[in-house]
C-alpha cells in the first residue's frame, strides 16, 4: 500500500499544518486527512502544489510498501 | 435550483408529510365507525357477518402500522435532507425501511381484498411504490460510496 510521509517532510521543512494548507490552497481539514493517511486519492494539482510548497519530489511524500492491500 | 427555493420545497414536503400523519391519526380514531357505516350500507350486511366486521377492523388497524412507520421515516428523512447530508447511510436505512413498509402493505391489502376487491389495486400500487423506493435506495447507496470517495480526495 501507499504510505503518506507528509509529516516527515513537513518536519524537515519546519512548516505547520495551517501554514502548508494556506500555501497549497486547501483547507487544513483536508490536509489533515492526507497527513493522517485517511485520504483515498490525491489530485495531481494538490500534489503539485505540495511539492512546490515543500520544494520536494512526490517520492519524498509518498512511499510504496509491500504487503497490506486496499480491498475493503 | 437555488437554496431558497430548495428550502421551501423541503418545507412543503414536510407539511404534506405531517398532514398525512394527522390524517392517519384521525383515521385511526374514526376507523370503527367507518367500518360500521360501510357495513350498514344497503345490501352489505348480507355479505359481511359480525366476525367479518371484526376481521376487517383488525386488518385496517394492521394496515395503519406500516403507514405510520413509513410516514414517520419520511419525516425524519426530510430532516436529514434539511441538514444537507442526504448521501449518508442513515437515509439509505430509512429508504429501505419505507420500502419494507410498502411490501408489508402489499401483503395486508392482498389479505383485505377478500372483502374489498379494490384492495388488490392498492396492493399493486404499493408493490410498485416499494420497488421504486428500493431502486432509489440502491441509487443513494451508490451515491454514498461516490461521495465518500470524493470527500477523501484531497
Amino acid at each position: 500500500m501507499i504510505i503518506v510521509n507528509l509529516d516527515v517532510m513537513m518536519a524537515k521543512r519546519k512548516i505547520s499544518l495551517g501554514e502548508l494548507a494556506a500555501e497549497v490552497g486547501i483547507t487544513p481539514v483536508n490536509l489533515s486527512i492526507l497527513k493522517t493517511g485517511k485520504a483515498k486519492a490525491i489530485r495531481f494539482s494538490t500534489l503539485d502544489a505540495i511539492c512546490r510548497a515543500l520544494d520536494c519530489q512526490p517520492s519524498d511524500i509518498l512511499e510504496y510498501k509491500e504487503g497490506e492491500n486496499y480491498d475493503e | 435550483m437555488n437554496t431558497k427555493r430548495k428550502n421551501i420545497s423541503v418545507k412543503i414536503s414536510l407539511v404534506i408529510a405531517i398532514l398525512v400523519l394527522a390524517a392517519l391519526v384521525v383515521f385511526a380514531f374514526v376507523l370503527p365507525r367507518l367500518v360500521d357505516y360501510y357495513t350498514s350500507l344497503r345490501g352489505r350486511s348480507e355479505f359481511l357477518t359480525q366476525n367479518d366486521k371484526i376481521a376487517v377492523t383488525i386488518m385496517l388497524y394492521l394496515i395503519l402500522i406500516p403507514a405510520f412507520g413509513a410516514d414517520i421515516s419520511l419525516i425524519s428523512l426530510l430532516g436529514i435532507v434539511n441538514k444537507g447530508n442526504v448521501f449518508t447511510l442513515p437515509s439509505v436505512k430509512l429508504l429501505r425501511f419505507i420500502s419494507y413498509c410498502c411490501f408489508a402493505e402489499v401483503l395486508l391489502f392482498c389479505a383485505i381484498s377478500k372483502y374489498f376487491i379494490l384492495g388488490l389495486v392498492i396492493a399493486f400500487a404499493a408493490l410498485f411504490l416499494g420497488i421504486v423506493l428500493r431502486v432509489v435506495k440502491n441509487v443513494i447507496e451508490e451515491a454514498v460510496t461516490i461521495k465518500e470517495e470524493n470527500d477523501f480526495t484531497v
